[in-house]
């Protein structure tokens, strides 16, 4: 069991030092001018108007939570995918189970409408 | 200098001279230069500023047949902040003037730009009051390619020179990447050289409404020609 | 392919030719002297046979309103509203082109302003295509159209205090030095670059500084107003953006200002004139052959149909018929050209909705048609092709094969990018019902061109007005229904394949014979000739030293052109340079529909919408 995580441990640290070593070549090799112009809001070559802290709809609060929840819920799904003839039946169950809440929870919102979007 | 005239301005970095960063050259830092030069310029990001017909080459220049892909440059940036060349194609008007000088203000270090086409690079055929004589008046240019529109392979030439220039660079002199603050939407050249290089030459001179040889009225045609005028004329 | 169809026009609006009439016997004329008696300052007939009614202007609106809504006139469209001026502090003088589509007859009413009092009664609410032509008039000119719902700067940018370009009295380089309109044009603040209506969407206060955001060489934001009550419960604050002009999707240097209610277009402004070249003003200098090189450059997709149009123009002027030969070579040109700036649009359309292959399709079909231009005249794009009185030369041996062999593998390529986009989910679902213009309100705002015939009007120039023998052609003119995004992508598809057709006829009735006419007075004659016979000679130097003289006379051209209809407006004072010379151009008017088209829809669809209508900058700056 334990050899399958040094494999695991090495690609993390290989991955690690990676991204270290192009953060510190770039770093070194990089020319650095910082401008004020550089920091404006980019907006098509002309100066915005206004502010761009707006208050937005609440609409995409709502798409952006039921998207979180059922991508959750998808990922919970992959390892229970991977190793779910050994649970047996009684793993296929449990499943069922969870994804009739999330269900439950769809039906709901979908009653709301909160798939609509106007 | 041009023609053995030595009153026109200097434009561009050749003057600025070299300001020495203080690092030793020696072997480790030639072969960096090296390395980060050849990742530089095999993996430009072009940011089109394309406008007019110059723009149709350059897009015809990116697609298969000439294929900018070779170079490391087909994923175009249209946002200056992920760009390294500006490749202004297109005539330049006083409109749009100060949209591409803070464009080109926005982009990071290190940055090029190419002026591609006559237009761009010195007004082309329109010497009038609306276009731009030459960009480089606005933003520092490094390479000017000429043709109206330049083929695709003329434009290829040009960014090829601009991968050459990129290889002459060093980590050593900071001349190169020079950008003061305060040049920010400012005109990269002088009033005096501005009117030095814009002023009319050749065929711009001239641009007049009399009509054939000075003093010639309509010339009788020895065929009749049907003429519809108006009963008021004034 | 459903629902596009060649679909029979309905009986009252009739397309087909009008008899060459006498201008005082024009119905509209006669009706107009009947009924307005001494507005009507004076009648006449341009080149190309158009009654011309010269107007008093403080009656120009009543004689304008009458025109469209009395029936038997019923001049639903307004095609162009140019300014003329002939110099000399005569008054300016306003074109009104106008066409009804139900009768098919065309008119223009011409209203002279002096100078001392440059008004005219603005006509926006009659045709609302005339808001933008009024701007353009207003900024080149300097008429005040009293009444415009918008009157500001449209080419030029917001607060241009040179002057107004057209007027014969501005200098062409105009009015400062370049080292001062450079200085000017990078210090421009929020009120030059942004219009009244839009500071004020935004909440912001005119003419007031953010502290402590000076930027060096950046103009200052301007302060915000207080915000509205957040009283309003949930709904999010709307956004001002710019979209352009430096954007991939605009398809070129336009500018739109958007105010956003999350992702609903609440309002669109498009701002123009980013490109504006001053063609109209700089062709004023050259000589009637030096002006063809400027006619590419406006449309740079479909260059040659601007050359073929301007030379037509000018050779109407001078009353001459162009030989069988360069007419039947003007078609293949012609199509030609529509076939190449199609592809494009297709190329960018698609691209524009995440379609990259048919861009590359395109773009090679385009490689084929850049090797026809350049095997004829050397250049890719911008060809220069006509000459007053012909062509600027005869065609290179193999010219026609290559033509059909390129014609005979168009098909496959087409039939391929409507395999990809046609039936596919993606693309129906991003332009079906997105966009939707109706009948009327196209004709009102003037679209012409494919953006028409998708909303069911089957308006052709080459059908309604046959110009270069198009009515011995066999083909049809795709018409669609609904008058959305997907209609008008499929009526573009249809109209390749049309030209597809008549290349094919035009390619076999190519005819010998000369290509020029033989007129020494219009067209330098054969170089051999001139080298070695006294009199070619003469007529040689003539016509260089003194330029082409085209006798004095006013005609508008119209044409159809691969966006719309192209009206090129001349005006000759009897010399070797045009006294006006006026680009109506299609994209321009078509531009002027977007507000329309987008407002209310999502932000995505504006750029479907945009890409639908098929612009191009270099002709709608000009």
């Amino acid at each position: 069991m334990r050899q399958a995580y040094i494999g695991i441990a090495i690609l993390l640290l290989v991955g690690l030092l990676n991204a270290a070593l192009f953060l510190v070549l770039s770093h070194m090799a990089s020319v650095r001018r910082p401008t004020p112009a550089k920091a404006a809001p980019y907006e098509s070559g002309i100066s915005p108007l206004g502010d761009t802290r707006e208050r937005f709809s609440v609409k995409f609060y709502i798409v952006a939570m039921l998207f979180i929840v059922f991508d959750i819920e998808t990922i919970f799904f992959l390892p229970w995918a991977a190793i779910f003839r050994e649970l047996g039946l009684f793993g296929l169950i449990e499943m069922f189970v969870f994804v009739l809440v999330l269900a439950a929870g769809l039906a709901y919102a979908w009653k709301k409408g909160a798939l609509e979007w106007d | 200098m041009a023609n053995g005239r030595t009153d026109l301005p200097v434009i561009g970095r050749a003057d600025a001279g070299d300001v020495d960063t203080g690092v030793p050259r020696s072997w480790i830092t030639t072969r960096l230069d090296y390395l980060i030069n050849w990742s530089r310029r095999n993996s430009l990001w072009p940011m089109p500023f394309g406008t007019a017909c110059c723009a149709i080459e350059m897009m015809a220049a990116a697609a298969s047949k000439y294929d900018l892909a070779r170079f490391g440059m087909e994923r175009m940036s249209f946002s200056p902040r992920q760009a390294d060349l500006m490749i202004v194609a297109g005539r330049v008007s006083y409109k749009l003037a100060p949209v591409m000088r803070r464009i080109w203000d926005q982009m990071p270090q290190p940055k090029w730009c190419v002026s591609m086409g006559a237009c761009a690079s010195s007004g082309g055929m329109f010497d009038n009051y609306t276009i731009v004589q030459g960009i480089d008046q606005i933003v520092p240019v490094d390479v000017y390619v000429p043709g109206c529109p330049p083929r695709p392979e003329s434009l290829i030439y040009g960014l090829l020179m601009i991968q050459e220039k990129i290889k002459g660079e060093s980590l050593k002199n900071d001349a190169l990447r020079a950008e003061s603050p305060d040049a920010a939407g400012r005109p990269n050249l002088p009033s005096d050289a501005i009117e030095l290089v814009a002023q009319p030459f050749g065929n711009s001179t001239r641009q007049n409404r009399v009509s054939g040889i000075e003093g010639s009225g309509p010339l009788q045609r020895p065929r009749d020609r049907r003429e519809r005028l108006l009963e008021h004329q004034d | 392919m459903a629902s596009t169809s060649v679909s029979q026009a309905p009986a009252e609006l009739i397309v087909g030719a009008p008899r060459p009439e006498d201008a005082a016997s024009h119905p509209a004329v006669a009706a107009l002297r009947k009924r307005f008696g001494a507005a009507i300052l004076s009648v006449g007939q341009d080149a190309v046979g158009t009654p011309i009614v010269v107007v008093d202007p403080a009656r120009s609106y009543d004689v304008l309103e009458f025109l469209k809504t009395d029936p038997a006139m019923s001049y639903d469209f307004l095609a162009d509203v140019m300014g003329v001026d002939v110099g000399g502090g005569r008054p300016i003088r306003v074109w009104y082109q106008l066409w009804s589509h139900r009768h098919g007859r065309n008119l223009r009413i011409e209203a002279r302003v002096p100078f001392a009092d440059l008004r005219l009664r603005s006509v926006t609410p009659l045709w609302r295509a005339a808001n933008w032509l009024e701007r353009e008039v207003w900024d080149m000119f300097g008429v005040t159209f009293e009444g415009h719902p918008d009157l500001r700067r449209i080419l030029m940018p917001e607060n241009y205090d040179e002057g107004f370009p057209l007027r014969k009295e501005f200098p062409l380089r105009g009015r400062f030095t370049r080292s001062e309109q450079v200085r000017r044009c990078l210090n421009r603040s929020a009120e030059d670059v942004y219009a009244r209506e839009e500071l004020e969407m935004a909440g912001v206060l005119p003419g007031t500084k953010a502290p402590g955001d000076e930027m060096p060489g950046l103009p200052e934001l301007p302060a915000k107003a207080m915000p509205e009550s957040v009283a309003d419960g949930l709904e999010g604050e709307r956004m001002v953006i710019n979209m352009g002009p430096q954007h991939p999707a605009t398809h070129g240097v336009l500018r739109l200002v958007l105010r956003l209610d999350g992702e609903t277009v609440e309002r669109c402004i498009p701002h123009i004139g980013y490109l504006h070249t001053g063609f109209e003003k700089t062709c004023e200098y050259r000589e009637w052959n030096q002006v063809i090189p400027y006619t590419d450059r406006m449309d740079y997709l479909a260059p040659m149909i601007y050359n073929v149009a301007y030379a037509g123009a000018v050779e109407s002027l001078l009353g001459i018929e162009i030989t069988p030969r360069c007419r039947v070579f003007r078609v293949i040109l012609t199509e030609l050209n529509r076939i190449f700036g199609h592809l494009l649009w297709l190329g960018t359309t698609a691209i524009d909705l995440g379609a990259f292959t048919v861009f590359l399709y395109t773009f090679e079909e385009r490689e084929k048609i850049h090797n026809l231009h350049e095997a004829y005249c050397g250049a890719r794009i911008t060809n220069s092709a006509t000459r007053i009185g012909g062509m600027l030369a005869d065609l290179p041996v193999g010219w026609v094969e290559a033509c059909r062999e390129f014609v005979r593998n168009l098909t496959p390529t087409i039939d391929e990018s409507e395999r990809l986009l046609t039936n596919n989910a993606i693309w129906q679902a991003r332009t079906i019902d997105v966009g939707v213009i109706d009948a009327a309100t196209a004709v009102s705002l003037g679209l012409t061109g494919p953006n028409l015939r998708a909303s069911g009007i089957p308006y052709d120039v080459r059908k309604a007005r046959p110009y270069l023998g198009y009515d011995e052609y066999d083909f049809d003119v795709p018409v669609g229904e609904r008058g959305d995004t997907y209609d008008r992508y499929l009526v573009r598809i249809e109209e390749m394949r049309q030209s597809i057709r008549i290349l094919d006829q035009a390619l076999d009735r190519l005819p010998g014979g000369p290509m020029n006419v033989d007129d020494p007075t219009v067209i330098l004659p054969p170089k051999s000739e001139a080298m070695s016979s006294i009199d070619a000679m003469i007529a040689h130097f003539k016509l260089v030293m003194e330029g082409l003289q085209v006798p004095a006379g006013e005609v508008w051209y119209s044409v159809e052109a691969s966006k719309g209809e192209l009206g090129i407006g001349i005006v000759s004072d009897g010399g070797s340079k045009p006294v006006r010379c006026r680009f109506r151009a299609p994209s321009f008017v078509n531009l002027g529909s977007l507000p329309h088209l987008v407002e209310g829809g999502l932000v995505s669809d504006v750029i479907a919408v945009n890409a639908s209508l098929d612009i191009v900058l270099g002709e709608i700056d000009r």
